[in-house]
């Protein structure tokens, strides 16, 4: 009951992050039409303001009544911190917004919180019960503080992007224009992942094959999408044409035959664009962005790491170390998702201090704030599925 | 090295970028805006190079050697996250062999360079000890003189000083309402919580100097912080042990120099229910295997009462009972045990009968039977009927070693084999042998001549066993330390991250109004702050002095602040 | 002012340099054990197999060579032979050897006493309480305490004959 009751507010809310990119989007392109009545008459940003935090409000419901349904916090497996994160981005831009009131940085905001969102829906999203390591209010202080930080710092990261959008000169090529082209290479490919795994998985379809694990044994791999690449020694089981390539046992190939669609997807999508375009992606933004204050924006995403920063610190660092001494006896194991942390603490402290020296605002600072929220996502995505660690049963 | 006397009177040290009382900049650069940095300070590490001692100094002292120090700490901390570390290898794995296996020529390098213990190599703690170095020596550089710089500065600033600050405008023609202008901006300004220091008709109003302080108090947070991590390696700061319990065994608690013990009263694990509604589809995905909801400890501790000897004699008196579990940790003294480990049904106790192998036995051995506590075995059993055992050999945990003896690995009965002498009621044991047989699980052997047999063997009929738990004594001094520094840390951060240290100049230059402002961050905040002082007044808004040049740039076609110089 | 500089740096620089060198050497050396060279050994008591009792405040005047064993390591039992070669020799010269078992049952020892046929007593350390208080970590360890109580060294591992030798000429009384 309470488990259905916030699934349909995380589905709510979806869509008022929707309605809220489609508002956002009309403030800036639809200014034309109404300039007989002058800028302000155009509200459309102040109800994108609106939406997102009604779409705030129903993530925090579905929050809410998941913790009531489970019986503990809602940030214990992937799907849950993934939701919580792109939950905190909108919390972050809902408390930002109105200080610069910027309706360029909803535009950019607003997606990457869907796309957050969608792709936590990709893993398994029932409830789970918490092993003991995990049973601790300390835990869940740490956990829901850092999901706050990092949403501020990617509101950063959203500021930076629109930045560079802004300021490169996509006429000419360079390694800037590619640098930019290849974030949004990324996001296409994380918007191909998201719709392959719904097709395939609305389809139903799974390729099925024995195989001989890294410790030798004969086990059963599942694959959610057309095996391009087999397991080693794979032996398909379900009806359907053979991999191409195989891979050692060390690999786990259906993950990486999922990430070479998303890359295939991405390029379709990317290229196709480009083809009808004839232009880079960024190319296409730009003239939209035309009255966007680069200044003001470069600030802005400096603010927002400086206000994420401290958050980010206390709840990645000090409580994740309270709770480290708690529950694994020690409260610093270099443990890789420990030193991740700390990567991205000692990242975001080196652009603070270069903030300091001349020549590292504006566009190398916007870089920064790209590479900043790559490691964040590093953290969450390649730590924990890839490098395993103690906290790789959980999140 | 010689005092800079400026044109205002002022003599600053050398190395002074703007006079520290009015501002004036003391060196010619091509910059349109003045370095506000430090407040234009000298700093002592920019002038002074001339010892062994000083270049040290200096060589700490730069900001962007502190930032590749920290640039190299991130680089290696990620690094070592390629591989697994040693110490996370599954246990029982020989680093040497581990890597190469796992990993191939790779993995071999990796371990040859010494990356498997890296958080612990010399370089890797240098590297840490080197940020310590830089955060004191930059910190100490940058404090002092700043200080002296904002509780000397002046109200009237020299006008080379105002005109190159970012935001910065004047009146373009004498103002007859200058003097009320500056009153009525003086009573928005306190207002807006400005504190207001006036000189000759010229204003400074200033909020939030002491978020200019964060930035030092974080630096000694954090020093504080690395101290307390220096002082764990000192042995009496920190204990790290593991202790395992059998139930109903009392053990002595590692690391309390023997003055507490604990004993294992009961040890659980506690399953999530398969029927947890809430659940289901959980337990349906992951094929129905049973979750553990607790580990638990129920434990006794206690303490020894104190006679000055240790051994025979020592006694032992309760202190507290508590059920010890992941993540709720029993505490005593400094003291914490943590549940970390355990192994269920462990032998503890083997149940043997005697049999006859004699064809015309008629005695009933049925009801003889006796029972051997595989830690702590009797030498002798004495049965009914005139029976007896002796126990000529035990082997907790059998192997024949390298000298091709029956042995034992260790005391833990993994796999226990006993040597069982029999004597039966005939027989006199301080006379004669008895017979001999190897027993242990599923093995019974007659150790006689080829072709003979014994006359009785001993069989096993019932075994009992034991759930062992695994605890970490830990005691870490050091905690108290970490906590204040990292307290102070955050206080710092909070202090200098979420308020701004905030100036506006406003000058009465012969009835034309000078106006300028400064942040260190934040300045849109600024901004909106003199938008609401000079409503209603003739004082002109400053202009964003950057804004300027960016409009020139796009004018250009010349994009991004790339060019600039680092310095 | 410009010396004055120079001092304050010379000693902050010194101070912190000392303490992170201080902090390294103690973190890659040896850490010392709970009881170590030049202690004042702590008293026990033990019983040995047959029961009889022992304490080391009362052999005050003689060197003492604490020797902690197990049946079941292998390493050891060449140190408990050495041993056995030598104890006449050196009771007679004043020097006591004490061999205090690691926590395991009597009958295992008693048993481990007749099948290796030891001329010294094997003392019984239930609970491994005396080798606690002693910070015995691994085995073999010998603790070395002279006449007076103090402890002359800790030595860890296994050791050759000559080795055992001379640490029992170091216990005789007056050396």
């Amino acid at each position: 009951m309470m488990q259905q009751l916030s699934s349909n507010f995380l589905l709510v809310a979806f869509f008022l992050y929707l309605a809220s990119t489609i508002l956002f989007a009309v403030s800036i392109t639809g200014r034309r039409f109404k300039n007989k009545e002058g800028e302000e008459k155009n509200k459309s940003g102040l109800l994108g303001y609106i939406a997102s935090i009604l779409a705030v409000i129903a993530s925090l419901l579905y929050f809410i009544f998941r913790w009531i349904a489970a019986g503990h916090a809602p940030v214990s497996n992937m799907f849950e911190y993934t939701t919580f994160l792109g939950i905190c981005m909108a919390v972050a831009f809902v408390i930002i917004y109105p200080i610069y009131k910027n309706n360029y940085l909803g535009i950019f905001t607003m997606p990457i919180v869907m796309l957050i969102i969608a792709y936590a829906s990709m893993f398994p999203g029932e409830l789970q019960p918490l092993i003991p390591a995990l049973q601790s209010n300390w835990l869940t202080i740490h956990v829901i503080t850092v999901a706050l930080g990092q949403g501020i710092l990617a509101i950063g990261f959203a500021g930076g992007l629109l930045y560079l959008i802004r300021v490169v000169d996509f006429t000419k090529t360079s390694k800037k224009v590619k640098g930019v082209e290849f974030i949004l290479f990324c996001i296409f490919c994380t918007v191909a992942y998201i719709m392959l795994g719904m097709g395939f998985g609305a389809a139903d379809y799974e390729a099925q094959f024995n195989y001989v694990n890294e410790n030798g044994v004969e086990a059963v791999m599942g694959y959610p999408m057309p095996p391009l690449i087999g397991p080693n020694e794979g032996e398909r089981i379900s009806e359907g044409f053979e991999p191409f390539l195989s891979t050692p046992a060390i690999i786990r190939s259906n993950d990486l035959n999922t990430v070479i669609w998303s890359i295939l997807g991405g390029l379709v999508l990317y290229w196709g664009l480009r083809l009808i375009i004839r232009k880079p992606i960024g190319g296409l933004i730009q003239p939209l962005l035309k009255s966007v204050n680069p200044q003001s924006v470069d600030e802005l995403s400096y603010r927002a790491i400086a206000i994420g920063f401290p958050v980010f610190t206390l709840g990645g660092l000090i409580f994740a170390m309270i709770w480290a001494q708690i529950a694994w006896t020690r409260f610093w194991g270099w443990d890789p998702k420990e030193v991740w942390a700390l990567i991205t603490f000692l990242f975001y402290a080196a652009y603070l201090h270069l903030r300091l020296s001349r020549g590292w605002h504006g566009e190398k600072s916007a870089w920064l704030c790209v590479i900043g929220f790559a490691l964040i996502m590093f953290n969450l995505i390649f730590v924990n599925l890839v490098i395993a660690g103690l906290h790789s049963y959980a999140f | 090295m010689e005092k800079v006397k400026c044109d205002c009177g002022h003599v600053n040290p050398y190395g002074t970028y703007l006079c520290e009382s009015c501002g004036k900049p003391q060196m010619e650069d091509n910059q349109t805006l003045v370095d506000m940095r430090y407040e234009g300070v000298a700093r002592r590490s920019q002038t002074y190079r001339k010892t062994f001692i000083d270049k040290i100094w200096n060589f700490f002292s730069s900001v962007k050697v502190g930032i590749w120090i920290i640039v190299l700490l991130l680089i290696a901390s990620a690094i070592g996250t390629i591989f697994p570390q040693e110490m996370y290898l599954p246990p029982g794995e020989r680093a040497a062999i581990y890597y190469e296996q796992e990993y191939g020529i790779l993995g071999k390098l990796y371990f040859q360079l010494g990356l498997h213990n890296m958080y612990s190599s010399w370089w890797y703690l240098l590297l840490i000890a080197s940020l310590g170095v830089s955060l004191v020596i930059c910190s100490l550089d940058r404090v002092v003189p700043l200080h002296r710089a904002l509780k000397t500065q002046r109200v009237k600033r020299h006008t080379s000083f105002l005109n190159r600050q970012r935001l910065f405008s004047k009146s373009d023609d004498v103002i007859e309402t200058a003097e009320e202008d500056i009153q009525k901006a003086e009573k928005a300004l306190r207002e807006k919580k400005y504190k207001i220091y006036k000189e000759d008709g010229n204003l400074l109003a200033e909020k939030y100097r002491f978020s200019r302080w964060g930035p030092y108090v974080n630096h000694v947070g954090l020093i504080i912080f690395l101290v307390g991590c220096m002082l764990r390696f000192f042995p009496a700061m920190y204990i790290d042990e593991n202790i395992w319990i059998r139930e109903g065994e009392e053990v002595v608690i590692r690391g309390t120099d023997g003055e507490y013990f604990l004993r294992n009263d009961q040890f659980i694990v506690e399953y999530y229910d398969e029927e947890d509604e809430r659940f289901r589809d959980s337990f349906e995905r992951t094929g129905g295997q049973p979750v553990v909801e607790t580990y638990q400890t129920s434990a006794t501790l206690l303490k020894k009462v104190d006679t000055g000897t240790v051994g025979v004699g020592t006694e032992l008196e309760e202190v507290k009972q508590y059920d010890i579990r992941v993540n709720d940790p029993l505490t005593f003294e400094g003291f914490s045990l943590y549940q970390v480990d355990y192994k269920l049904n462990e032998l503890a106790e083997f149940t043997f009968t005697i049999e006859s192998n004699l064809d015309d036995y008629n005695g009933d051995l049925s009801n003889i039977s006796f029972e051997v506590d595989l830690y702590n075995p009797e030498m002798v059993y004495e049965l009914d009927g005139g029976y007896r055992v002796e126990i000529f050999q035990y082997f907790p945990n059998f192997y024949i070693n390298n000298r091709g003896e029956p042995d034992t690995r260790n005391r833990i009965p993994d796999n226990p084999r006993f040597i069982f002498e029999v004597f039966s009621p005939e027989v006199d044991h301080e006379e004669e042998r008895g017979e001999l047989s190897l027993v242990g699980v599923q093995i019974n052997e007659p150790l006689v001549d080829e072709g003979e047999v014994n006359d009785y063997s001993i069989r096993m009929i019932d075994v009992d066993m034991n759930h062992v738990t695994a605890l970490t004594v830990r005691r870490d001094r050091t905690l108290p330390i970490l906590f204040v520094g990292g307290t102070i840390f955050m206080i710092g951060l909070i202090q200098g991250s979420y308020w701004h240290h905030r100036r506006i100049w406003l000058q009465n230059r012969k009835g034309v109004i000078w106006v300028a402002g400064h942040a260190n961050k934040n300045w849109h905040g600024l901004k909106k702050d003199i938008e609401f002082i000079i409503e209603g007044t003739s004082i002109p808004m400053p202009e964003d002095q950057t804004d300027e040049s960016n409009m020139i740039e796009e004018i250009e076609g010349v994009k991004g602040n790339d060019d600039a110089t680092t310095k | 002012m410009k010396q004055k500089r120079l001092i304050i740096r010379s000693i902050i620089l010194v101070v912190m340099f000392a303490a992170i060198g201080y902090t390294l050497i103690s973190h890659f050396t040896e850490d010392r054990g709970r009881v170590d060279r030049d202690d004042i050994a702590p008293n026990f008591a033990v019983v040995d197999t047959e029961g009889n009792l022992l304490e080391l405040a009362d052999l005050e005047g003689k060197g003492v060579y604490v020797n902690f064993w197990a049946t079941w390591c292998s390493v050891c039992r060449d140190k408990m032979e050495h041993l056995k070669n030598n104890y006449d020799d050196y009771r007679d010269k004043g020097v006591v050897i004490v061999a205090i078992n690691s926590g395991e049952g009597s009958t295992v020892i008693q048993r481990h006493m007749e099948r290796f046929q030891y001329n010294y007593p094997l003392y019984i350390d239930r609970g491994n309480l005396v080798g606690n208080a002693y910070g015995v970590m691994e085995i073999p360890v010998a603790f070395l305490i002279d006449e007076n109580g103090v402890v002359l060294d800790r030595e860890i591992g296994p050791k050759s004959e000559e080795k055992v030798i001379q640490s029992l000429e170091r216990l005789i009384p007056g050396n």
